[in-house]
């Protein structure tokens, strides 16, 4: 086809009628690939003029019922992952909370005692290896102690005062309560009498501190506790290791 | 924008905006409304009666799920529409064009034409077979559904001039294509001429 009819053939289709202009004529009866195409887009625009328009095999009706269907499918199963995911959130948030309310302490660090040497002045006991706190449901309140190993070695790293033990073993509130008179007052009780602790308190304490008896009361008291709780768990654990 | 091309763009917003609220009535309306043209356009690509249905009903599930994502300042139809031709290219890439056409020959003696123009049609969507998948999809959009450029620009997401000439070359195949199929040896007894074809529309 040459480059005149390319020109003028497409423009056939979109107006069949169109006059043709006289060169092209002229060219057509000399050209028969031409007259051929140019014939063929008359009938073609022809064929274009009558196509039928196709008719929809299914109602609108039909197919809306069908997008309804696939929409209410489609929200239930939304329905469905929210649930899901509301669900797995709910578990996560519950793990989460009870984590945050209830710190777990650090077990490996409280030990049992192996071994308790009382002198005049003081009270020496010899920690196992193995964690004393197995389990803890209300911070230091129920302890339970797991059985000692006498058989394990002995070092100077796991020796701790029957203060430091008495300290961990005590509720969390009185230990708060108390450790800062355990400090000042613990060579008092160690290593002096009454008469000498007044001496060696004179410093700290303030002038108008009449009588050490108000401090000592409530520090004793304290402080047998701290002791009896310790050698009650000592005796249970003494007990399990025979049994 | 014209007034009546403005009234109906707000009467669409409306539609849709009652669709999304899940109105039957409405998605039936919006339904009927775009029917015909998605389904001229699946069955002149695709070449068969039942997968031009199939497809057509595929198209609307997928023009409802996504009618949120639909923009409001832009008109429906080409929006539909090229949701329609992804459809037809998808649906065209899992089966060949032969075989299928081979079957809507056969769903279309079924239902023969009472013009008896049946077989120039035939050819004519034989050819349209023929042409490759953009040509194809230019000469139905703008001679089936009587579509501006732009529109089918939009529809293609081409330029205007891209359009042009894919137009431009399809129908020159096409002519090329009725040429070797006999078509310029002498018009057949079925075929109506121009002022028959006038005289029937007046």
């Amino acid at each position: 086809m040459c480059r005149v009819c390319q020109l003028w053939t497409p423009l056939i289709l979109d107006d069949p009628e169109i006059e043709l202009p006289a060169e092209v004529r002229r060219h057509m009866e000399l050209c028969g690939e031409c007259r051929a195409s140019l014939t063929v887009a008359r009938r073609l625009a022809v064929a274009l003029r009558v196509w039928p328009e196709p008719e929809p095999g299914g109602s609108p009706k039909a197919i809306a019922e069908k997008v309804l269907a696939d929409r209410r499918e489609r929200q239930q199963a939304q329905m469905r992952h929210m649930m899901a995911a509301s669900l797995v959130l709910a578990v996560l948030a519950w793990f989460g909370l009870t984590a945050l309310e209830e710190p777990q302490p650090d077990i490996s660090s409280y030990r049992v005692a192996a071994q308790v040497t009382q002198t005049a002045s003081s009270t020496e006991v010899i920690a196992a290896s193995q964690p004393a706190i197995s389990h803890s449901e209300h911070g230091f309140t129920d302890v339970q102690i797991a059985r000692a190993q006498p058989s394990e070695a002995i070092s100077d790293s796991t020796r701790y005062s029957v203060q430091e033990l008495a300290y961990w073993f005590i509720p969390d509130s009185l230990r708060r309560s108390v450790e800062g008179m355990v400090e000042v007052v613990s060579p008092v009780l160690n290593n002096g009498t009454e008469s000498d602790s007044a001496l060696s308190l004179g410093d700290v304490l303030p002038v108008n501190w009449t009588s050490l008896e108000q401090l000592w009361h409530p520090l004793r008291d304290a402080g047998q506790n701290s002791l009896r709780l310790f050698r009650s768990l000592l005796t249970n654990v003494s007990q399990d290791s025979k049994s | 924008m014209d007034m009546a091309q403005n009234t109906a763009w707000q009467d669409e917003r409306a539609l849709v905006r009652a669709c999304l609220k899940g109105d039957p009535q409405a998605t039936q309306r919006l339904v009927a409304r775009f029917q015909r043209d998605v389904y001229a356009v699946c069955l002149r690509l695709l070449g068969h009666v039942h997968d031009a249905e199939d497809v057509t009903q595929e198209v609307f599930l997928r023009v409802f799920r996504s009618l949120h994502c639909w923009d409001k300042s832009r008109p429906l139809r080409p929006w539909i529409l090229a949701i329609a031709v992804n459809r037809c290219r998808t649906w065209l890439r899992q089966r060949s064009w032969n075989s299928s056409l081979h079957d809507g020959l056969h769903d279309r003696q079924v239902r023969p034409d009472p013009n008896e123009l049946w077989e120039l049609q035939e050819t004519l969507q034989e050819a349209l077979g023929q042409l490759r998948e953009e040509y194809r999809l230019v000469f139905v959009l703008y001679h089936d559904r009587h579509l501006p450029y732009e529109e089918i620009a939009e529809i293609l997401g081409r330029p205007v001039g891209t359009i042009k000439t894919w137009l431009h070359r399809a129908r020159l195949e096409l002519i090329d294509y009725l040429r070797q199929r006999g078509w310029s040896e002498g018009l057949p007894t079925h075929v109506p001429s121009l002022s028959t074809l006038d005289s029937a529309d007046s």
